[in-house]
């Protein structure tokens, strides 16, 4: 055989006879496929002395050509309907592959154009803000006299307790896992929630509430424990005229 | 209504600190101009930057948005002296999976595997990974399938201002 194979640059069948087609200098047509249907089943074969494992695929599209030439053997078979017969649907599959190559070629050429463009990162535009903060106000060093070393060191300090009450925290269960900061849950906000409202008396409001929360998952964490408390009617939400929204204990 | 600042030179001070495209409504409502002026206005400073040879940036209309980036002929020097990240290029099996969602989408991968001939899986993969393109639906149908669209990162991937901007689609949209 006088072509060239390149096993492994195949990403599939299409682009396989796509390739034999234009190696040979064939329209995309039924009849260019007849032509190279003998190329791609000793393609296929030469996969297989090769050992190589092929792909279901390669054998359904070998399949369908040798369908298509055997239909063309076939005497008669084109007389039966007047005008051109149809397109094989494998033609037409052909062709759209080929319109897909193609526009791959010119996003190539758009990328390799945005390769050498470059923009601003967010990174940039946050050193740039805190350089702007800085001259707004004078600058004052929280660190004056301290050594870089004594640093390290109490960083170092501060990382080793905290791994160790991690630890601590965590030795019941088997593995370890670092969920970040810790967050309490639902139950546990409930329970928080009731007590401030025992301890209050009176009303205290949502904001109040939600000021306290750490992050943003414990935000969340605190309003789903008051909708499930006035689900349980256990505290009652009013709205103040200022639009406060203020919690109370609920009778019982 | 008077203003306390030159527009022009705003405007070129936050597109300068753009850290992503900026959406022209945005910089309508930091000016406190009205969209006529703003056009106006940004096609001055367009002109000014992009016809410039003397100047090394040009303002760019991508993803819905305006952004400053370098123009392509400095690539060299600024490889030279910022080693920026290095942004892969697509392989050609995720580029003909991805071409084929941006004329066609919202697809389904049964889709794309019809058209490449061959499983799409992986490259889906290595697509949504990459964030260029995501779910957008499902096809009401059996199994109802995921539907595929692109990202407005893919849109800045190619530096396209949007999907009609897509290179001539030779008639990839229609059904084939």
């Amino acid at each position: 055989m006088s072509y060239q194979v390149r096993l492994d640059s195949f990403e599939g069948p299409m682009d396989l006879l796509f390739h034999l087609i234009e190696e040979n200098q064939l329209d995309i047509n039924e009849i260019s496929l007849h032509k190279v249907a003998q190329q791609y089943l000793e393609y296929i074969e030469k996969m297989q002395e090769m050992d190589l494992d092929i792909a279901s695929e390669f054998i359904v599209l070998a399949a369908e050509l040798l369908q298509l030439k055997a239909r063309a053997l076939l005497p008669g078979h084109r007389k039966r309907k007047k005008g051109p017969p149809p397109e094989p649907d494998l033609v037409k599959r052909l062709l759209y592959y080929g319109k897909v190559r193609r526009t791959v070629k010119k996003l190539r050429t758009l990328e390799g154009q945005r390769i050498k463009m470059f923009q601003r990162g967010p990174d940039s535009l946050i050193h740039v803000l805190e350089t702007i903060e800085e001259e707004q106000s004078p600058p004052q060093d929280p660190l004056k006299g301290i050594e870089l070393k004594e640093l390290l060191k109490a960083y170092e300090n501060s990382r080793l307790k905290a791994q160790i009450s991690r630890r601590k925290k965590t030795e019941e269960k088997q593995e370890v896992y670092d969920f970040g900061e810790e967050i309490s849950t639902v139950d546990e906000k409930m329970e928080e929630i009731m007590q401030v409202c025992s301890k209050e008396s009176g009303n205290f409001s949502f904001k109040k509430l939600i000021d306290n929360c750490k992050n943003h998952q414990e935000k969340i964490v605190a309003f789903l424990a008051l909708l499930e408390l006035v689900k349980n009617s256990k505290i009652k939400i009013r709205q103040s005229k200022n639009h406060n929204i203020l919690i109370r204990k609920g009778e019982v | 209504m008077e203003q306390k600042y030159n527009i022009k030179a705003a405007l070129e001070a936050l597109l300068f600190l753009a850290p992503e495209p900026v959406k022209e409504k945005e910089l309508e409502e930091a000016l406190e101009i009205s969209s006529t002026k703003l056009q106006e206005t940004l096609k001055s400073l367009s002109r000014e930057y992009n016809e410039d040879p003397n100047r090394g940036l040009k303002i760019e209309n991508i993803a819905g948005g305006l952004i400053v980036s370098t123009k392509e002929d400095y690539a060299e020097p600024i490889k030279k002296l910022y080693q920026p990240k290095v942004q892969h290029r697509i392989t050609q099996a995720s580029l003909e999976t991805l071409a084929i969602i941006a004329y066609r989408q919202p697809i389904t991968r049964a889709k794309i595997e019809e058209i490449r001939g061959v499983k799409a899986e992986k490259a889906l993969f290595t697509l949504m990974k990459k964030g260029l393109i995501q779910e957008v639906g499902r096809l009401e149908q059996t199994g109802t399938p995921i539907l595929y669209g692109t990202t407005d990162l893919f849109l800045e991937h190619f530096g396209l201002s949007d999907i009609s901007q897509l290179p001539d689609p030779e008639g990839l949209m229609e059904e084939d």
